[in-house]
């Protein structure tokens, strides 16, 4: 049977911007408070009274060549050969490097035991048989996860079917998380911050 | 099995080893992705789960509790449940932070200073209940039944146990508000159907037109409507047209948004009606058969409302109200919904009817993508009933204006999961009114929660909350297909706290006097159980056990039925008043520098319940007023700078949301932020507890934000008794 | 395009000023080691009396820098996963190597001065003279291959790191023998001569400095839009009181004021002060490269 490679489809027609992923990751993965694996950026823009809003629900891109791994100096993260890209808690020390070296704020320090963490597409639900949990409970049905290899898959055909973007291309680092219908100002780190314009 | 070869062999030990180095399965090769379970990260074990029903909102959605060493973990989707299919909503997950809140009721509390000053002492259930029987049998020996008041909430099941000890008690009073949007709604539905719920069947329509709700964020339906919405949407390409006056979440993703005047919904709807009309474009046929009242007759009522005059009234062009009509009346099946934003005005009802009206012109009345009347089953609970007490009111909000003015007696003043100091209007007399023992000799409140309005309570009673406790319930069926649902306990209910049910059993049995007669069930799950005995085939199907396992039950051999009104003329009934567009008075002239100030909701809150759950409060715990970048620019207002908002009844202080996505001449905030009492949770500053995460609590920084209620008068819907929440009008000057 | 921000979280920076300290720790390090080499490695006789103070500096800063670092782990007992679970392609693993050689080279190098072996004190100074550079090189990788940092992710970065290096050294050597001679010393007759030629070296890595950190600016200035907003924080934006006030004025222009003007270059507290100036200058760099780096938003 081929490998898997697993990849999480975010359907922006669909999404309502709820948080539920948010929350059900949080509740999942005992993220605890002021840290998130997965997070909702809201954005409304136009002027009056031509106005949309758009979402953009985030998280770790699992990428292909993710820079986060590259730089981990004890191998305490690695890409799996499945897609998914781990971290093993027994072994990370904390540097912080990898931090640093995410262009997507995906990793966090657990500020209740110094350990770095981030999304990993649910791994234990998913080698049991189920969804992520972000995805399971996804009110819009906005969130598909599924295998690229499997030409069958929801993922594979959304992809096929649809113009799709990924976070920052011009990182290189071929994020295995694509959304479909995403808005260029929601991707946009500077848009919108006053500070920064 | 045997036939276990060498790699698979290779794999279990490998993936066992995995097991031990690391506590986590090692990649394997899964079956297709299943949904409704849970594992343990850390024993790599199945979770157990419960199935039961949620109520963080009205929606009813059904969920599993997963449960490791006793203690719930978790809440997933149940995917049994026909209406939210296995999905949830934020609050939805959320309730745990109600279950395991540290600032549950911990048992009974007598209060021990002045009213309101948070004094308390604890007491034991059997003290308790014996106040509370002594006061009730006091208004018994005193013949004074009818000064015995429920207030209970939202929450259907517990509605019912809370008629029935009221009437046994032969009290006249208990209220409940309405689930729909706002008793203007239902009123409005029950006027011309017969019915008392509707909703847009949205899976299958191919056009909604949206006046004042807001679905991506908010409804009484939501998880299960907002699914079927945007599959119409994404798989039928249906268009949706939004009638706001900010831009909601729902009114930035609709594929147009109309920014309106607040109060004048109506006015456009009529209009539209009339365009229907006056252009041929409506479905004759339908009017004739179902409605009770004539084209000819319609379209002279109608004449009075023209684009050009709606234009005015309302600031939607006039062009755009005929193009939009046209649409609406071509794009078959369509549909047009009205939510809070039309509906809680003072004219709220009127405009409900009239949005049924537009429904009926292009003959979307219960019909597959139309406007729709999902009937759940109609529970029948043990006999013997007591009869029923003559006023049953359904709104609240002038209860306290009565007991204010001294024309509503209270003898004992019983609430259950209500909190009508931070959720109704003027919230300042409601706290002046609970605080005057005079006026409240006895005041009893059933809460999981230290809230602002228990605060005043003499006696408060520890709720189990819906995680815990038993309720059978039959929601609003998206499919039209009836099913019933089982709220059961996950775990046993925390601390010393008991469900409502068992504390009205318990209470009827001490107070006596012929209360408990109507009591004899005995425990709230033989109560549930006799109603389930009326249903014969989910009898057949296992009963009360079967609900236990699955949480739902599907009657699926009833097919939808339609078409079959309650009206006495069998036809839907907009005679002999037609719906009027009614201008709301005290909206005629506003001056420079007023406002309107309308109220929403944020998706992840719920009203004065979700303020204490940390996943929640992370998320939204500000409270900034929303105003127009040109008034913000007129009154040199920059982000974040301060202003006060004052009305009729006094002001509030908040910091300004500058956005383009408001009508001028409204502001906006929500109105479940700006706690002031309802545990420490809601504050965001760090605190220990037993749960370690309390210690990281942050937002306080940011401060906890205002309420809108102290600033917003009671006014009235004379037809449907709502409350019109988005009819103040208020000054606002930069502090 | 009006563009307002509904909701977005706030990312807690993962660095902070205890990385910005160890990156100047090294530099000075580096910069001392290399100065002391001037005289035993590359036989520039006026240099002699900086070879023992430079080393004995270099190894000292070295022992304190580690320190930081590892205070700055979330996991400091595992600290030995870096020798024992070590990625080639993570520059903090060329870090660990480098940290482990050069203070073992220091120490060898010193002792043979101290011994007064010259030849092997050569031999060493040698050696060391690419391991300091490396050593200090590596932290300007480390922030390079941080690519998801705009600020950081330029091949220029080890060399301005590098150049930087020296600038503090020379600096923080020329304050020592400063001190040394006219506070510690104070009764002794000295020759300037040493200062003024340090003065000078000052000057000269001071302008090459400049040119480095200049042609970042242009580059980024002109570069995709992330780069030019970088750009933009560093001269007019929230970094700008530091990098044009700390860095470039106080830590750049007004020492090269001091050290060339005809009227301070002779003048020894002059020559403190333009030192301790870049001092503060250099550090100042670090914080803006490490803390500057991470609040450009990502999200
Ligand atoms: N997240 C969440 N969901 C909920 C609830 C909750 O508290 N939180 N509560 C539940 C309950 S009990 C109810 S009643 C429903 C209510 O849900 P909705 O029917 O959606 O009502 P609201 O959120 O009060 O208001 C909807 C919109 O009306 C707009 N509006 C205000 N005035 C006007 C006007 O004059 N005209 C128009 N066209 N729009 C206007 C507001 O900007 C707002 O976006 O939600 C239910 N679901
Ligand atoms: N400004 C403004 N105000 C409004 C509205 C508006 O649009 N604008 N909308 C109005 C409408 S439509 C509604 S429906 C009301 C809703 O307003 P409320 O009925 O006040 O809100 P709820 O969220 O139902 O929470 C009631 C109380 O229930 C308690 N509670 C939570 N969980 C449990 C439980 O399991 N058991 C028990 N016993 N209690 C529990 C909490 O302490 C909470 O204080 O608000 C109204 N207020
Ligand atoms: S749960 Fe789904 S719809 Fe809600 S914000 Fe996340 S992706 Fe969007
Ligand atoms: S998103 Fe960040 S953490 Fe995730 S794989 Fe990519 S670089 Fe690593
Ligand atoms: S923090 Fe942990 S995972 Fe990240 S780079 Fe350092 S050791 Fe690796
Ligand atoms: S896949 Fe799992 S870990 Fe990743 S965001 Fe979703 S819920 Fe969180
Ligand atoms: S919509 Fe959300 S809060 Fe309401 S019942 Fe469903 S899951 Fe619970
Ligand atoms: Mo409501």
């Amino acid at each position: 049977m081929k490998k898997k490679r697993y990849a999480m489809v975010i359907d922006l027609r669909r999404c309502i911007g709820c948080h539920s992923c948010s929350v059900a990751c949080k509740a999942e993965n005992r993220v605890p408070p002021g840290v998130f694996r997965s997070w909702v950026k809201i954005i409304e823009k136009g002027r009056y009274p031509n106005i949309t809003r758009h979402f953009l629900p985030t998280l770790c891109n699992q990428c292909e060549h993710p820079p986060c791994v590259i730089n981990c100096p004890v191998q305490a993260t690695w890409k799996q050969e499945d897609g998914i890209v781990i971290i093993d808690e027994h072994r990370c020390i904390g540097c912080k490097y990898c931090l640093a070296s995410c262009p997507y704020n995906a990793r966090y320090v657990n500020p209740l035991m110094p350990i770095v963490q981030k999304c990993y597409f649910c791994r234990h639900r998913v080698y049991a048989g189920l969804e992520p949990a972000c995805v399971e409970v996804c009110p819009a049905k906005a969130r598909i996860f599924g295998d690229l290899n499997n030409p069958e898959d929801e993922v594979t055909k959304l992809l096929s079917k649809h113009p799709f973007q990924t976070l920052k291309p011009e990182m290189g680092t071929y994020p295995q998380v694509y959304y479909i219908a995403a808005d260029a100002d929601a991707m946009d780190p500077f848009a919108g911050r006053k500070e920064w314009t | 099995m045997s036939g276990m070869n060498r790699r698979d062999f290779i794999k279990w030990g490998a993936g066992g080893m995995a097991l031990l180095a690391t506590g986590l399965p090692l990649e394997g090769e899964p079956a297709p992705l299943e949904k409704g379970k849970s594992i343990s990260r850390t024993t790599g074990r199945m979770r157990k789960s419960i199935p039961s029903v949620c109520m963080m909102c009205p929606a009813s959605c059904g969920i599993l509790g997963y449960l490791e060493y006793g203690k719930v973990i978790n809440i997933g989707g149940n995917p049994l449940d026909p209406n939210s299919r296995g999905r949830l909503c934020a609050k939805g997950i959320a309730g745990l932070n109600h279950l395991y809140n540290p600032d549950r009721i911990p048992s009974p509390l007598r209060r021990a200073g002045k009213r309101g000053e948070g004094q308390w002492k604890q007491i034991s259930w059997d003290e308790a209940f014996n106040e509370i029987a002594l006061r009730l049998n006091a208004l018994q020996a005193e013949k004074q039944h009818h000064n015995f008041i429920l207030r209970n909430a939202w929450d259907l099941s517990s509605n019912d146990l809370a008629w029935r000890f009221a009437s046994a008690f032969d009290s006249s009073t208990t209220f409940h508000h309405a689930v729909l949007e706002s008793p203007n709604g239902a009123f409005a539905i029950h006027d011309v159907s017969g019915h008392s719920i509707g909703v847009g069947d949205v899976s299958h329509t191919r056009y909604i037109l949206n006046f004042g709700a807001n679905p991506y964020e908010s409804h009484y339906l939501f998880v299960p409507f907002i699914q079927r919405l945007i599959d119409a949407r994404i798989n039928l390409g249906a268009k949706m047209v939004t009638f706001d006056v900010r831009i909601s979440q729902t009114a930035g993703k609709s594929d147009e948004w109309f920014p309106i005047i607040p109060g004048t919904d109506g006015m456009v709807v009529l209009a539209m009606a009339y365009v229907i009309a006056s252009e041929g474009l409506w479905d004759r046929e339908f009017i004739e058969r179902w409605t009770n009242t004539s084209p000819a007759r319609l379209l002279r009522h109608l004449s009075a409302y023209t684009p050009k005059k709606a234009e005015s009234v309302s600031g939607v062009r006039a062009s755009d109200i005929k193009r939009i009509a046209a649409e609406f009346a071509t794009a078959k099946p369509s549909v047009a919904i009205g939510g809070g934003g039309a509906l809680k005005h003072i004219n709220g009802t009127s405009n409900q009817k009239s949005i049924l009206l537009l429904n009926a012109m292009v003959g979307s009345l219960d019909t597959k993508g139309g406007f729709i009347f999902p009937q759940g089953y109609l529970l029948d609970p043990p006999d013997p009933k007591p009869p029923k007490s003559q006023r049953m009111n359904p709104e609240s909000q002038n209860l306290f204006v009565r007991v204010a003015r001294g024309t509503q007696p209270v003898g004992v003043l019983m609430t259950h999961m209500d909190n009508a100091v931070y959720r109704g209007p003027n919230s300042k007399l409601i706290s002046h009114v609970l605080e005057d023992e005079s006026k409240i000799p006895f005041h009893v409140s059933i809460d999981p929660f230290l809230n602002e309005s228990n605060l005043y309570a003499d006696i408060v009673l520890p709720e189990a909350i819906y995680l815990e406790r038993w309720d059978l319930l039959s929601p609003p069926p998206m499919e039209g297909i009836p099913y019933i649902a089982l709220r059961q306990p996950i775990v046993k209910p925390m601390a010393h706290s008991l469900p409502f049910s068992e504390i009205l059993i318990e209470l009827a049995h001490r107070v006596g006097g012929g209360v408990e007669r109507y009591f004899r069930f005995g425990k709230m799950e033989h109560y549930i159980e006799a109603m389930i005995r009326k249903i014969p085939k989910l009898v057949d199907a296992g009963g009360i056990d079967f609900l236990m396992d699955k949480g739902i039950w599907v009657n699926s051999e009833l097919k939808p039925d339609r078409k079959r009104l309650k009206t006495p003329s069998g036809k839907y009934e907009f005679e002999p008043s037609l719906p009027t567009y009614l201008p709301i008075p005290h909206h005629q002239q506003l001056k420079e520098g007023e406002f309107h100030l309308i109220t929403f909701q944020w998706n992840v809150h719920s009203y004065s319940q979700t303020a204490n759950c940390k996943w929640l409060m992370e998320i939204v715990h500000r409270n900034p007023l929303w105003i127009n970048e040109e008034a913000a620019k007129r009154m040199s207002l920059n982000n974040g700078d301060r202003v006060k908002v004052t009305s009729s009844l006094g002001s509030i202080v908040t910091p300004v949301f500058v956005t383009q996505g408001i009508h001028p001449r409204v502001v906006a905030l929500s109105d479940s932020l700006g706690r002031w009492n309802y545990g420490r949770t809601p504050q965001g500053k760090p605190f220990q507890s037993q749960d370690p995460e309390t210690n990281l609590l942050w937002w306080g920084k940011h401060g906890t934000g205002v309420h809108p209620n102290p600033i917003i008068p009671i006014l009235q819907d004379p037809l449907g008794e709502g409350q019109g929440w988005m009819d103040t009008v208020v000054k606002a000057e930069k502090v | 395009m009006d563009v307002n921000i509904i909701y977005n979280i706030e990312h807690e920076m993962p660095l902070g000023i205890l990385i910005s300290l160890y990156f100047y720790l090294t530099g000075l390090s580096a910069g001392s080691f290399i100065i002391s080499t001037f005289a035993y490695g590359f036989g520039m006789v006026k240099f002699k009396p900086l070879g023992k103070i430079g080393v004995v500096m270099a190894t000292l800063l070295l022992v304190i820098a580690p320190m930081t670092l590892l205070v700055d782990l979330e996991q400091p007992l595992r600290f030995w996963h870096l020798i024992l679970y070590l990625r080639i392609t993570s520059p903090i693993t060329w870090g660990t190597f480098l940290l482990t050689l050069y203070p073992m080279n220091c120490v060898v190098y010193g002792y043979f001065m101290f011994r007064g072996d010259m030849k092997r004190t050569k031999i060493f100074g040698l050696i060391g003279i690419p391991l300091a550079l490396m050593v200090h090189g590596y932290t300007g990788f480390i922030l390079a291959l941080g690519k998801a940092r705009v600020l950081w992710n330029t091949a220029i970065m080890p060399p301005i790191f590098l150049v930087s290096a020296m600038v503090s050294g020379l600096a923080m050597m020329t304050l020592v023998v400063i001190i040394k001679d006219y506070v510690i010393q104070r009764k002794k007759e000295h020759d300037p001569t040493l200062i003024y030629d340090l003065g000078k070296l000052l000057v000269a890595s001071i302008v090459l400095d400049l040119i480095l950190i200049g042609t970042d600016l242009t580059v980024l200035l002109t570069s995709h839009t992330e780069a030019y907003k970088a750009a933009v924080m560093l001269i007019k934006g929230s970094f700008s009181p530091l990098f044009l006030g700390v860095e470039i004025f106080l830590g750049s222009i007004i020492p090269l004021l001091l050290l060339l003007s005809p009227f301070t270059k002779r003048w020894i507290p002059g020559i403190a002060i333009a030192s301790l100036l870049v001092m503060i200058g250099i550090f100042a760099m670090r914080c803006i490269m490490v803390i500057g780096g991470l609040s450009i938003p990502l999200s």
